[in-house]
């Protein structure tokens, strides 16, 4: 949707649904691009906020890591993954808001909610070598630890340049301590 | 605020004479002859040469010792309540503001980057509670610091001027995973590894302890100090009490050795700095009550937070099967850099 505005004023009536939800899953796809090699760019690609691509990572997120648990702590699991992902984004972003960075609230969170695509896709694959044998703690803690490393760098640079330079350590501390929570019920499954 | 703006004005105008007891009229004592023989108006007076330094002629003093009084008639009821306010328990020789949070939020910046926008927000605005997050990395280091020091017994003073909540809010955000994790660990270590499952209920019961705790007792304080008309802010009492809390954030990381006297002595120790640090700082404000009810409040404080740690030993630290594992060396967990870890 937002990208129609950029490509002109080509008409979207008539084209065929399938198209439509291409483009979507394209603009998704080149931003999670930019998560995973971040450089200079990245501020330009995810200019345009959307919620669909944090909504899916959360979602996938969500239902890998309450599999792991017993019947009993299943809902509970992925009601606190969701929980955890939308509120601590949404506090991470206030939080730096209140501390003087000029951020808008939806392009923070929609930052925040892509850049959890490497512990998204460290979850995928301990689940995946959890289905053939059992991956020992000490294998899955450098794996989530650089997936860790590897999602608050790329947010870093969002959020490190917005506020001021004597409150930098105040805004990225709860970033890093979000993702840190996050990658502990990776670990933890 | 207006207190302090009228003091000044009361210093500059210079008179010799403004010491003299406002609440006190010299009519009273002056024989009502002067004020019969001057005979004079408002008029007279303003036009009456008040700058001649004629001071052996006594109805001229005495005349302009009440042309002052009617000038500061109306002031009258606002030297009042100083006054009324040293009379207070607690108030000290720095001016208490009565209000529990600021009249005007942007009123504390001091001159930092976002004092340049002036403008009145509404209080379900972002930037309407920039206020309680007006502070830097320095500050709240210091902050940090102060905390886990109890030896001098002003934290109050410290945070008079700018009461941060950011402190407190990530203090407890913190306390609260790094309980749940080491929790877990702990439990982890007292069980059988291979049929051991996290327990994903503990992030939900230390949120509630932790945030209940540094929540629900300080407003109960403040509630308190009100009743007992002490100049103390609700913020004053969050502030305390989150950055009171710190010091279990390490206390809760070492407590992951398995060990369960090395766990009570840092439990210990960790709730006995804490302690002494909440209750001195709070009996500094109720020393000139002579009562027994600053004793008593402090004893409940004390009490209060003997049981958070008792509750953090016995029910997140439990050591259910007491047989002693292998390991007595601390494991890798994933601690978060910026804390400080011994």
């Amino acid at each position: 949707m937002m990208m129609e505005e950029h490509q002109g004023p080509v008409s979207t009536l008539d084209e065929p649904v399938f198209q439509t939800i291409l483009r979507d899953v394209k603009m998704v796809g080149f931003k999670l691009y930019h998560v995973i090699l971040p450089r200079g760019n990245a501020e330009k690609a995810l200019r345009d906020w959307d919620l669909w691509g944090p909504l899916v990572l959360c979602l996938a997120l969500s239902v890998l890591l309450s599999t792991q648990y017993q019947d009993n702590q299943r809902a509970l699991a992925f009601a606190l993954v969701f929980v955890i992902v939308w509120c601590g984004s949404a506090v991470v972003t206030v939080n730096a808001q209140l501390l003087g960075g000029n951020l808008s609230f939806f392009q923070c969170v929609c930052v925040l909610g892509y850049c959890i695509f490497p512990l998204t896709i460290a979850t995928l694959v301990i689940y995946i070598v959890n289905l053939f044998l059992n991956m020992h703690i000490a294998v899955k803690l450098p794996v989530v630890g650089v997936c860790w490393f590897w999602s608050s760098f790329a947010s870093y640079g969002f959020l490190g340049q917005s506020v001021p330079e004597t409150r930098r350590i105040l805004a990225v501390y709860p970033v890093l301590l979000f993702y840190l929570v996050i990658a502990w019920l990776v670990v933890v499954q | 605020m207006s207190n302090q703006y009228n003091n000044n004005n009361r210093h500059d105008d210079g008179n010799p004479f403004y010491n003299e007891p406002i609440n006190n009229p010299p009519q009273n004592n002056q024989p009502q002859a002067i004020f019969t023989n001057t005979n004079i108006n408002f008029q007279d007076y303003t036009s009456a040469p008040s700058s001649q330094p004629n001071t052996s002629y006594q109805p001229n003093l005495q005349f302009q010792e009440f042309s002052h009084t009617t000038i500061d008639m109306n002031q009258n009821q606002q030297h009042y309540p100083p006054q009324q306010q040293q009379q207070k328990i607690g108030s000290g020789p720095s001016r208490v503001p009565e209000s529990d949070f600021y009249d005007n939020p942007n009123s504390n910046l001091r001159g930092n980057v976002d004092s340049v926008d002036d403008k009145k927000y509404s209080f379900y605005q972002v930037p309407y509670y920039r206020s309680l997050f007006n502070v830097d990395t320095k500050e709240v280091g210091f902050r940090l610091l102060r905390s886990m020091l109890p030896i001098k017994f002003s934290f109050f003073n410290l945070i008079r001027d700018n009461p941060d909540l950011y402190g407190p809010f990530w203090v407890l955000t913190t306390l609260v995973f790094v309980i749940s994790v080491s929790s877990n660990l702990n439990d982890y270590f007292h069980s059988e590894h291979s049929e051991w499952q996290v327990d994903i209920n503990i992030v939900v019961y230390s949120a509630i302890a932790i945030y209940g705790y540094s929540f629900i007792v300080p407003l109960i304080l403040w509630g308190v100090f009100k009743w007992m008309k002490l100049g103390l802010r609700l913020l004053d009492m969050l502030c305390i009490y989150g950055y009171t809390l710190f010091i279990y954030i390490p206390a809760s990381i070492l407590c992951v050795i398995p060990l369960t006297f090395v766990q009570w002595i840092i439990v210990g120790v960790a709730s006995g700095i804490s302690g002494v640090f909440l209750v001195t700082n709070i009996f500094t404000p109720l020393k000139e009550d002579f009562t027994k009810r600053g004793i008593i409040i402090c004893a409940v404080i004390g009490a209060l937070h003997l049981g958070l740690a008792l509750l953090l030993k016995l029910y997140f630290f439990a050591n259910h099967s007491e047989s002693l594992p292998n390991e007595l060396t601390i494991p890798p967990i994933p601690t978060n850099g910026t804390i400080f870890t011994n």
